[in-house]
């Protein structure tokens, strides 16, 4: 027994030797993660053609995603690009992406996806098929744009389009064909027991920010109940869980905005999916919590991720609020929209 | 295999044996700055515990082109990073060998350690593969690549100047500095303030328009 311990003992001293190692770790981070990266390369060269240019989405995030795939057909097409394949993290960046005329979408694993940008850092420019469609990846070491968000009173659209897209506007952004009749929207609503224009459409979750509390939102949803209107959670119910009091709704991306739009009023906390909906013909609150663990530069997440700065909505309601003052804010939009109602 | 898949195999081949060289010279500049650290200033640290200073604090700034203009802002913003971080000490990696007379111009008491261009390319290529220490400043926007602080600047998003103290030194409260007197006749010192003054020039002209511009989405 004292052996196996003595013996266990020593290999955990030699786990935290490793760890220490400067040369094993770089030894580890060039034929776990380089070479990697090169298989993954080569595969989708030999998939899609050795003149494709492979363009990579790093972050799983909706609205990353969405942002660079609407621009991507113009961008493809301003440098003389014809073919090539974008790459995305999990199945909802696909849908996403497929929502634009890309023929080539190629799904990959947060792992994949990181090896082939370690890959593509440790070549620089020597290899002109490949570009990242990030101002910032994570995978990248020395990073100096991260400390750079929002410098000047610029934003999450400025740094886009200048140092990802530079040379294309906001106009190059390519819309959204709607693929949802009036009758699938309403044949959801009649399942859902949900009344069109006066619902309430929630949307709790987000990716980069921080929760709110589910006080907030059940204080929030009962507000509305009381007024007369019907409430419903976006999230994948079970797997998400569900506002207490709400009707789970979960839609593809495709058929979110026509659903909102027939809601009448949609209150979310600030995510890819505003991104999406940012030109829904309804009622459009959108929360910006100060207190957040992830930082963006010297900017505050509403002056960073702003619709209004951007320049993308004018129609959006948008709220800036401490974390503490929660009940207060959830007052304020009962208040107010229930004035605006009447 | 194709031509080119063989180039690019020996190019990352390359990269490595130099990344590997970059590391040895790495751990020899750490394991040379933290040791005598300790030794030299063995009496002061609990007294500078008590202040909340960090005893083992040494801020080593790497200058892969010693010649160019990141190497001046890299002096220009020095004691912004001094009053952010407070390191006790401060070590300069550099190609260029006038950079201990152009330091001297800041009043900052800096220990130096020249290098040859080729080391320079080996510590680059070993921080492509590596996160190296926070206190190691690579005063550079453009190197190793992936920064891309040339395009923040041509894109009039930010002057120069505050792109390499918030990205590179992460000064979060920038403020521009005037540069330092000099009144003698050593015309390397003086062209080389003249080039300072010209790039933090240009950087507040840069600044000026970006705010302007982007002043405007915001009313």
């Amino acid at each position: 027994m004292q052996k196996v311990l003595s013996e266990l003992r020593l290999s955990k001293d030699i786990k935290r030797m490793l760890k220490k190692s400067r040369s094993l770790k770089l030894l580890q981070h060039y034929f776990s993660h380089i070479l990697h990266g090169r298989k993954i390369y080569l595969r989708l060269l030999e998939k899609y053609g050795c003149d494709a240019r492979i363009y990579v989405n790093h972050y799983p995030g909706t609205g990353d995603i969405y942002i660079t795939t609407s621009l991507l057909p113009t961008w493809a097409e301003k440098n003389g690009i014809t073919q090539y394949v974008a790459t995305v993290i999990g199945k909802s960046g696909y849908k996403v992406a497929k929502m634009f005329p890309i023929d080539n979408v190629e799904i990959l694993t947060k792992r994949e996806t990181e090896d082939l940008l370690h890959y593509l850092q440790t070549i620089g420019e020597t290899e002109p098929n490949i570009e990242v469609l990030h101002f910032t990846p994570f995978a990248f070491h020395q990073k100096i744009i991260e400390a750079l968000l929002g410098v000047n009173g610029s934003n999450f659209m400025d740094m886009y389009l200048n140092i990802t897209f530079p040379g294309l506007t906001l106009d190059d952004m390519m819309p959204v064909a709607e693929q949802s009749s009036d009758e699938e929207i309403a044949a959801v609503f009649k399942e859902k027991g949900l009344f069109p224009g006066n619902t309430i459409v929630l949307v709790p979750y987000a990716n980069t920010i921080d929760p709110l509390s589910e006080q907030f939102w059940s204080y929030l949803a009962d507000g509305f109940k009381k007024k007369g209107y019907t409430v419903c959670t976006n999230c994948n119910y079970p797997a998400e869980a569900k506002i207490p009091g709400t009707i789970p709704v979960f839609l593809p991306y495709n058929k979110l905005k026509k659903f909102v739009e027939t809601a009448g009023t949609i209150i979310q906390l600030r995510s890819g999916l505003t991104d999406l909906l940012y030109d829904c013909n309804c009622k459009n609150y959108v929360l910006y919590p100060i207190e957040n663990f992830f930082r963006f530069g010297s900017a505050s997440l509403y002056e960073y991720f702003s619709l209004e700065r951007m320049g993308i909505s004018e129609r959006v309601t948008e709220i800036e609020f401490s974390r503490r003052n929660e009940n207060k804010i959830c007052e304020q939009i009962l208040k107010e929209y229930c004035t605006l109602a009447n | 295999m194709t031509t080119k898949q063989l180039d690019s195999d020996r190019l990352l081949h390359e990269k490595m044996i130099s990344a590997w060289r970059g590391m040895r010279v790495y751990k020899r500049l750490y394991k040379k700055y933290q040791t005598k650290e300790t030794t030299k200033y063995q009496y002061g640290n609990d007294f500078r515990k008590q202040l909340g200073h960090n005893p083992r604090q040494t801020a080593l700034i790497f200058q892969p082109d010693g010649y160019s203009d990141d190497a001046v802002y890299s002096l220009t913003c020095l004691n912004q990073l001094i009053l952010t971080v407070n390191p006790l000490r401060i070590v300069i990696i550099t190609t260029n060998p006038d950079m201990r007379d152009y330091t001297r111009l800041f009043n900052v008491d800096a220990e130096f350690e020249l290098i040859t261009e080729g080391t320079a390319r080996d510590i680059l290529n070993y921080a492509l593969m590596a996160e190296l220490d926070s206190n190691f400043y690579i005063a550079s926007m453009t190197e190793p690549y992936g920064r891309w602080g040339d395009k923040i600047i041509k894109q009039g998003m930010s002057g120069a100047e505050r792109c390499f103290a918030v990205g590179v030194y992460r000064v979060w409260q920038y403020r521009q500095e005037p540069l330092p007197c000099y009144d003698s006749l050593d015309q390397r010192i003086l062209s080389f303030l003249e080039r300072a003054d010209h790039l933090q020039r240009e950087s507040i002209r840069a600044d000026l328009e970006a705010q302007k511009k982007y002043a405007k989405s915001i009313i």
